[in-house]
């Protein structure tokens, strides 16, 4: 797959985007301290790398570009309701949301360092996810792909959240509408052993 | 063989109520104590909010592992892009193409207005578009919020139409009314609530009559009693007739000039393979004909569960089988007087381009010349390079004529109007 080197010098580090499937021309913006700021307001929550340490907060460190982007407009046009992020990104512009996209993909996803605290519950998720046939999409490391997000290393009550959003309608899956008719059928065991499984995921070994 | 029959009795809504039964890839993980996959009972209301959860796959191979639809842009591409992009468009000598509209968010069907505005449907933003002139300037105007898929939209007798899944909604004289449309009023509502395959377009007819398809909820199975069909709705008083019948996923019809006749495409099953089933060109010469979904696919290859005990001459055979999954959407016959003559009533037929294929194809606009009866069918690409060999560029959604007699084409993956002119030798 091709990949796209780009540069964001504003933030002193060459930054190499992976860009399969989406638009190849947009260029991040070529300085700018504008830029620095917005994704430092992103770092209160999520974290200085991207790596949240809050509590119900996702990681967006390598999330695919078109993931971040979607999720960005679709919480700019409201269509994805939350009391944070609603306000957060009501002012971003088109650029934003393409540099925001550009930059998150670029940073080393998170992957679980503290040891298993539940490796039953890891294999109840494991199979859950193969049944499911997770990695048709997300990947067989489940680092995602275009608009499908990064789920490893993902924090547990986060993806508990998100597959009971799904479920229960307050978050919809875009116009294809695979998350909301699989999250409909899980019981809250299965939400949690499936959240478990995929925090507990390194990312590493993604096929290409 | 275990797979192939569990899958199998878990896609067929058999008259025996629920089918519970694990549809796994690989038998020998089935515990009979796992909770089963799906839950296909028809008869349930639940069944209709909620297909089941597999409803897009099918039995696909290690080799098809990782085959996605297409992730879509989040964002328009900017004007300049735009131009570079059409800069690689191919297209028979003497025509150019150009931007019409850009920043057209995930442009679908479209439809004049009577005053010249041209109403736009998109995919999942609930929104419809207006592109109207200002003052010498197109500009574009959300004049519809709100809706789930506004994918259809159709202008007849002065009233603009969308179809949202379940919902066909009216406005009568919009264009008066481009600040602030408001509630539309319900027309028809009996279209089933799922999303699956519930995306739409609306095809008018020769006396306003809207021709209007119902997806299945699945990829492949014995489709619900009211599903995998065309539908013909009279607006005036929202009575409907079942039109065609075996008709799995159309997103794109027109009506014959010269017989008012209607013409569909199709979208033929997924996971059969890269180079079959063929996506097809359909034409209805009488009421509830049957175009052989789930059974036959383009008119010459049995499906391998549910072909059994069928043959494919029991069904209406395609006019044109377009290519494997090229993803056939809009369709127009052209009407104009821009073009050479040869092209006088010919078909222009958008081209998604293909997600469950290897190698990608489509990404273009065909050109479909043929009788109306539907005798000595010939086809050829129009307009090409929206897939350049590396990337994706656009996505063609639906054609219309202007009515200087150009070509509109709308991408919903770049959110874009192109416009195509013949400017001679």
């Amino acid at each position: 797959m091709a990949r796209t080197a780009m540069f964001l010098c504003a933030l002193g580090v060459a930054l190499t985007v992976g860009a399969a499937t989406r638009a190849q021309n947009a260029k991040p913006a070529a300085n700018d301290a504008a830029f620095k700021d917005k994704v430092e307001v992103c770092s209160y929550c999520h974290g200085p790398s991207g790596v949240s340490q809050i509590e119900g907060v996702p990681n967006l460190a390598g999330e695919p570009d078109l993931f971040t982007e979607w999720q960005l407009v679709y919480f700019r046009g409201e269509t994805r309701k939350n009391d944070q992020m609603t306000p957060a990104a009501k002012d971003l512009t088109d650029m934003d949301i393409r540099n925001l996209g550009a930059y998150f993909a670029t940073l080393p996803g998170a992957a679980p360092t503290a040891p298993d605290s539940d490796p039953a519950l890891t294999q109840a998720g494991a199979k859950l996810a193969k049944e499911g046939h997770c990695a048709q999409c997300h990947s067989d490391a489940f680092v995602g792909q275009g608009e499908i997000p990064r789920l490893a290393g993902q924090r547990e009550e986060f993806l508990v959240k998100a597959l009971h959003d799904y479920q229960s309608g307050a978050r919809l899956g875009g116009g294809n509408v695979i998350m909301p008719e699989i999250a409909y059928s899980l019981t809250d065991d299965d939400i949690g052993a499936l959240a478990h499984f995929m925090s507990r995921q390194s990312g590493k070994g993604a096929r290409q | 063989m275990v797979v192939k029959l569990s899958r199998m009795a878990s896609l067929t809504l058999a008259g025996i109520g629920a089918l519970s039964i694990a549809a796994l890839t690989n038998a020998t993980s089935v515990r009979a104590d796992e909770k089963p996959l799906g839950h296909y009972d028809a008869t349930m209301k639940d069944f209709w909010l909620h297909p089941p959860r597999d409803w897009w796959r099918g039995d696909e191979t290690e080799a098809q592992r990782g085959l996605v639809p297409i992730s879509r842009q989040p964002l328009p591409t900017p004007l300049a892009d735009l131009e570079k992009n059409l800069a690689g468009i191919k297209l028979p000598p003497g025509f150019k193409i150009s931007v019409y509209a850009a920043n057209v968010p995930q442009a679908r069907e479209m439809a004049w207005g009577d005053n010249g505005a041209l109403f736009v449907g998109t995919w999942d933003t609930g929104i419809v578009n207006a592109i109207v002139d200002q003052g010498g300037k197109r500009v574009v105007k959300p004049v519809i919020k709100g809706l789930r898929m506004a994918t259809g939209v159709a202008f007849s007798n002065h009233k603009l139409y969308v179809v949202d899944i379940d919902k066909l909604y009216a406005w009568d004289d919009p264009e008066d009314n481009l600040d602030g449309l408001g509630q539309g009023h319900l027309v028809y509502g009996d279209f089933p609530p799922y999303t699956s395959h519930g995306w739409k377009y609306i095809t008018v007819g020769q006396n306003g009559e809207l021709y209007i398809p119902v997806g299945p909820p699945c990829n492949e199975c014995l489709p619900p009693s009211g599903t995998a069909q065309y539908r013909r709705i009279n607006p005036e008083n929202g009575n409907s007739e079942l039109w065609a019948i075996g008709v799995r996923n159309s997103v794109g019809g027109a009506v014959d000039p010269r017989t008012g006749n209607l013409w569909f495409t199709e979208n033929a099953r997924d996971w059969l393979g890269d180079d079959i089933p063929s996506d097809k060109l359909n034409l209805v010469t009488k009421t509830g004909e049957n175009f052989g979904y789930p059974y036959c696919h383009q008119g010459d290859i049995l499906d391998p569960v549910y072909g059994k005990g069928h043959s494919c001459a029991e069904f209406s055979p395609p006019i044109v089988n377009l290519g494997p999954h090229v993803a056939p959407l809009g369709m127009k016959f052209y009407t104009g007087n821009q073009f050479p003559p040869e092209y006088s009533g010919n078909i222009f037929i958008a081209e998604h381009g293909s997600w469950n294929r290897h190698e990608k194809i489509g990404y273009r606009v065909e050109r479909v010349s043929v009788n109306s009866d539907g005798a000595n069918p010939s086809q050829e690409v129009f307009a090409s390079g929206f897939w350049d060999g590396d990337k994706i560029l656009g996505r063609p959604s639906d054609v219309i004529v202007a009515p200087d007699g150009s070509l509109l084409v709308a991408d919903d993956y770049a959110g874009a109007i192109y416009q195509i002119s013949y400017v001679g030798k």
